[in-house]
């Protein structure tokens, strides 16, 4: 009986190393994410120019977004700094802030379509699934993109 | 009971002569050493541990039982390190894809590259 405990034991430490070192070997490769998405959604030479593109297309957009997020960012702790939280200052700021927020969302939920587009449907769909939970204020009640 | 016996003895004179000329041979038996040690490793392997079951249920023959039990447990030991690589590989692709792609939206949304610098 002591024998067969110890065999299970060591039953489950093989199990729980071979576990490990599998994980760790695997997490210590580390990916490009272009040859990740290429791969991933088994992009074709031609999709993955066209994906290429997209994204060379958006960096203005998401650069001009940025400004404009830490212009009003920046507004905002100027005023929170000088005690300002209740003027009508703030509250322009402050609804400035959720104008860009929502404009940013729409933008960069609209170049994951335009991406997915551009991908044969069942990966578009699978690539919407996986990015769009990761987008920063995205109201998940709604799953827009996702068709 | 002694008493007795030396009394018939004393007695019985043709009784004495053959008590005194009986010799017990017993039959030559070369392999009787083999045959003891054999029936110990039997009652040491006694049918009622759960890996001679298990081997008199497959039919695994008593001279290679000692075998069986080895290598059953180093089937048993492969197929936990094949499983636990398995399961490795598997949870290493499902939050692998999750990661990369968290990675990947952080470059493309203007909140997340931001987001060091206020709120």
């Amino acid at each position: 009986m002591k024998r067969l405990a110890f065999f299970l034991l060591l039953v489950v430490a093989v199990a729980a190393t071979a576990y490990g070192v599998t994980y760790y070997l695997n997490t210590r490769q580390t990916e490009d994410q272009w040859t990740w998405l290429r791969r991933e959604f088994h992009l074709s030479a031609v999709q993955f120019a066209r994906i290429q593109a997209l994204h060379a297309a958006y960096q203005p957009v998401c650069a001009s977004h940025c400004s404009r997020i830490m212009a009003v960012q920046q507004r905002m702790a100027g005023l929170e700094q000088a005690g300002a939280k209740g003027s009508p200052d703030y509250a322009a700021a402050l609804q400035e802030w959720d104008a860009v927020k929502h404009e940013c969302n729409e933008a960069t939920l609209q170049h994951l379509n335009r991406v997915a587009a551009e991908m044969n449907p069942d990966e578009g769909r699978r690539y919407l699934a996986l990015m769009v939970p990761h987008l920063t204020q995205f109201d998940h009640r709604e799953p827009r993109g996702v068709k | 009971m002694r008493g007795v016996s030396r009394d018939m003895m004393d007695h019985d004179p043709n009784l004495s002569r053959v008590l005194k000329s009986w010799r017990h041979e017993p039959p030559p038996a070369p392999r009787f050493n083999a045959e003891v040690w054999a029936r110990i490793e039997a009652a040491r392997e006694a049918p009622w541990t759960a890996a001679a079951f298990i081997a008199r249920t497959l039919g695994i023959p008593a001279q290679h039982f000692r075998w069986a039990l080895p290598l059953g447990a180093t089937l048993a030991l492969a197929f936990a390190a094949l499983l636990g690589a398995g399961a490795g590989a598997l949870h290493t692709s499902l939050t692998e894809n999750d990661r990369i792609a968290a990675a990947y939206v952080q470059t493309i949304d203007p909140l997340q590259m931001t987001a060091g610098h206020h709120h």
